[in-house]
């Protein structure tokens, strides 16, 4: 299990059709920060590789965002089984 | 993990997440350290061991295991943000395969050895060549991203402990130029600015300078300060049409090379126009030509009379740059404040200490320099090129601190500082690291020690240094080399000494903007490893029993980081760079302090050569206390003023011709970081980009009737690598890219590439060489 938090940064115009786009993205939680120009984004994946993928694939591409910064990122699981 | 846990993780990372959306309010931040209390781990402040940007990370850690990573929001310039590479540090830190056992190769074949065998090995290798063959026979080559401590003990033992110049450090493979283009017009190196300029800029300029995946969390500042000020232009200048290009109202996009008649031809713009600041320049700039090796004043006459010959029409013959693009360019930069950006596209070249000067001149003719949101500024690749290198003077031509090698009184000041027998530093440059591989090859260098770095990967003409390196032959040189992981350097190293990395030992950093930042201990290093800086202070000790340098030299002055800190402030007092009030006990307490920052009440510096901000103009030889707040003086520069250059606008070393047609230009991308040593090691970062690629324009592809995935040996006049195609609109007509960070043999793009290096910086032409393409 991977939990990764992360914002993305939105075009300012598209903010609400950008956010709906994220809300479809499996195992993706939107929540509003301070910033009206960003989304708060929390990714919950089965392995961190899969949150990254989901990251740098998926919200990534997303009309509207110009770039998506993970900011936090637990391994707790991955370095109990190293 | 149980849902009580998942539930409070998540509520942690949505807490940072809002603490960075907050801009790094010291309230926010404490609110979020409330709100993430767990007893279960442990943070500590540190700093990222990646990119010279230097951000501020919290390391979550439960005894010796690092569990988490998160941006520290109470960092004064990056508030929180990071990019993936720093996140996956955790990772990278305890990968299995790490080097734990110091090995020795016999026979072919890397044998576990102890570490007192080891050592005793090491010293007698360099001290029976020292004294059969003199001090210049053995030589250091180091990194940017070992801790300054770390740089400043390798140089104080060999320059001022064995007294030989030849220690040199991969930032003279991406930093030298712009260290002699801030030198040769400024009088001294390092950026003036900082990243607080980014939000006071009406005009940004990004030259050679993908910072969208080189430097992200500049570029994301970048993009909040675009959002915030609509007036913001962003102009790139880049050959190719990188991902930074996407947020940019103008893309210049010269003919790889040919750039340096675009800023002259911006400069005839900006005068034609009288945009330039003639106050400012009357009080603050001298105008120089090179004329038979010597420096002649030509005053701004000469300098207008100069640029004649480069009318924006003139400037689209040479550069391939629209002259319309070029007049637009000229505008928007004169609307300030205008903070230029530049990296390793202006850095790696033949030409990179003149284009340095050229940037310089553009912010020099309009005044753009030393007020907010007004400054050239370049960023560093590495996380201590700057602090680390550059600062503590660990190249073959420099002494600490903006000292130097030829001036009596600097060796002299140096000796007494380090404790050397007098006149064991020498006059003469030591050899820089083309010339210093290429007397490796040669036999001419009998012992060498590589620290933090790897050079079996990231030097340029790649086949004859690790023949170099490794190659068996009669009197072969004895290479050490110590490392964190199995590299392309280590395989053909003789002696292999297994290293401690970033959170397993204290030192400190020091990056683009001049921030010194301390990284503590968290963990034991695995295995047996140790930091480089307890190896090399073993090693200089027993050189000191060898009799091959002076007794007491080193052994029994330090025992730790700590202390030899200490005599690194010492070293600078005094000097422009004065830093004595960064304590240790500051760094621990501080998100890192600016240097000038002479003593322990002063807040460090944001921007220099200005009155009421840089120290040096308040007191000491510099002070000048008939300037007003606000005021420049380049007190550095001859006759304290900054020198405004007339170059000629020559061209790259290895132009394409008929029998190699493209050029190859060389980079990054977001994921991986150099030769990938560390972000390979992560299984998530490596599947992100799992092999190299080289981009191709789709015009050029469908002349060659190439498609993505093809694969293409790329073939110049020094190797050959086979690389899968990528059909993509970046690169323009006529020119490939190729990532640098895989070390599969097959697609090692260093092979390729050529080892012409600049004549003053000597730094290397890795973004411009002559290539065929052959699809197979």
């Amino acid at each position: 299990m991977a939990i990764v938090g992360a914002f993305a940064r939105i075009e300012s115009d598209l903010i609400s059709s950008c956010q709906s786009a994220l809300e479809e993205i499996a195992g993706v939680s939107i929540f509003d920060i301070e910033d009206p120009d960003k989304l708060g984004v929390l990714v919950e994946a089965d392995s961190l590789n899969e949150a990254h993928s989901t990251i740098t694939t998926t919200i990534r591409t997303t009309p509207g965002v110009l770039g998506v910064w993970p900011v936090y990122v637990n391994t707790e699981d991955e370095q109990v089984h190293n | 993990m149980d849902n009580d846990r998942r539930d409070f993780i998540k509520t942690s990372a949505m807490a940072s997440v809002a603490a960075v959306a907050a801009g790094g309010s010291p309230a926010v931040a404490e609110e979020l350290n409330e709100s993430i209390q767990d007893s279960a781990v442990q943070w500590t402040k540190s700093v990222c061991r990646f990119c010279g940007t230097g951000c501020g990370v919290m390391i979550g850690h439960k005894g010796d295991q690092i569990i988490a990573m998160r941006g520290d929001p109470e960092h004064p310039t990056t508030k929180g943000l990071v990019c993936a590479k720093s996140l996956f540090l955790p990772k990278i830190v305890h990968s299995k395969d790490r080097l734990t056992t110091p090995m020795l190769r016999k026979d072919g074949k890397f044998v576990p050895i102890e570490w007192e065998e080891a050592m005793e090995l090491m010293a007698d290798k360099f001290a029976k060549a020292i004294k059969k063959h003199g001090p210049d026979s053995v030589a250091y080559y180091g990194s940017g991203q070992a801790m300054t401590e770390e740089s400043y003990l390798c140089n104080r033992l060999f320059k001022g402990g064995i007294g030989t110049n030849n220690v040199e450090g991969n930032p003279r493979l991406c930093m030298a130029s712009a260290a002699g283009g801030y030198v040769t017009t400024f009088g001294k190196d390092e950026p003036m600015g900082c990243y607080e300029d980014i939000w006071h800029a009406n005009t940004i300029f990004l030259v050679g300078s993908n910072t969208a995946e080189c430097h992200p969390v500049i570029f994301d500042q970048i993009l909040a300060a675009k959002q915030q000020n609509r007036r913001l232009n962003v102009i790139v200048l880049d050959p190719r049409k990188s991902p930074a290009a996407s947020i940019a109202r103008l893309h210049l996009a010269p003919t790889p090379g040919y750039d340096l008649a675009v800023f002259h031809s911006m400069a005839h713009c900006l005068i034609r126009d009288r945009h330039h600041d003639p106050e400012f320049i009357d009080k603050n700039c001298q105008f120089k030509i090179m004329q038979d090796g010597e420096p002649i004043n030509v005053g701004f006459e000469g300098y207008v009379k100069f640029l004649e010959d480069f009318t924006p029409e003139r400037a689209e013959m040479q550069s391939g740059v629209p002259a319309e693009q070029i007049e637009e360019a000229a505008k928007l930069f004169s609307y300030g404040p205008t903070m230029s950006i530049w990296t390793m596209g202006l850095n790696q070249r033949t030409r990179g200490v003149w284009a340095n000067n050229l940037m310089h001149n553009l912010h020099l003719i309009t005044g753009n320099i030393g007020k907010p949101g007004a400054t050239p500024f370049s960023m560093t690749g590495q996380p201590n090129a700057c602090g680390g290198v550059r600062d503590t003077g660990t190249l073959c031509h420099i002494l600490p601190y903006g000292r130097s090698l030829k001036k009596k009184e600097d060796r002299q000041n140096m000796e007494k500082i380090w404790g050397s027998k007098p006149g064991t530093i020498q006059s003469k440059p030591g050899l820089h690291t083309v010339e210093m591989f290429r007397a490796l090859g040669e036999n001419k260098i009998k012992a060498m020690v590589i620290l933090t770095t790897n050079p079996g990967q990231s030097m340029p003409n790649l086949h004859p240094v690790r023949d170099a390196i490794g190659k068996e032959r009669k009197d072969k040189p004895f290479v050490v080399c110590l490392d964190i992981y199995p590299t392309r350097t280590t395989e053909i190293a003789d002696l292999v000494l297994p290293a401690a990395m970033w959170s397993e030992k204290t030192g400190v950093f020091g990056m683009s903007e001049r921030r010194y930042q301390l990284h503590p201990q968290i963990k034991q290093p695995p295995g047996q490893a140790r930091s480089d800086f307890d190896i090399m202070l073993d090693f200089a000790g027993r050189l000191e029993d060898k009799g091959v340098v002076k007794k007491g030299y080193t052994k029994g002055k330090f025992k730790n980081t700590d202390d030899m800190w200490d005599e690194i402030r010492l070293a600078s007092k005094g000097t422009p760079y004065d830093f004595m009030g960064i304590t240790r006990e500051r760094l621990k307490k501080e998100r890192g302090l600016r240097w000038p920052c002479p003593t322990e009440d002063h807040p460090g510096t944001a921007r220099r050569f200005v009155k009421g901000d840089d120290p040096n103009l308040d007191a000491g030889k510099y002070a000048d206390h008939t300037l007003a707040q606000g005021e420049s003086k380049f007190f550095a520069a001859p006759d304290q003023r900054a020198v405004v250059w007339l170059r000629p606008a020559l061209g790259p070393a290895e132009p394409a011709d008929e029998e190699y047609p493209f050029i190859l230009s060389t980079g990054r991308v977001m994921e991986h970081w150099h030769s990938g040593t560390m972000t390979m090691r992560a299984e998530e970062l490596r599947r992100a980009y799992p092999h190299s690629f080289m981009e191709i324009n789709p015009k050029d592809a469908r002349e060659m009737g190439i498609r993505s995935g093809d694969m293409i040996k790329i073939t110049s006049r020094r190797g050959v690598a086979k690389i899968r195609a990528r059909v993509v609109d970046m690169p323009q007509p006529g020119m490939v890219f190729v990532p640098w960070c895989w070390e599969d043999k097959d697609s090692l793009i260093n092979f390729v590439c050529i080892d012409a290096f600049d004549p003053g910086s000597k730094q290397p032409e890795f973004k411009m060489c002559a290539v065929k393409l052959e699809k197979i």
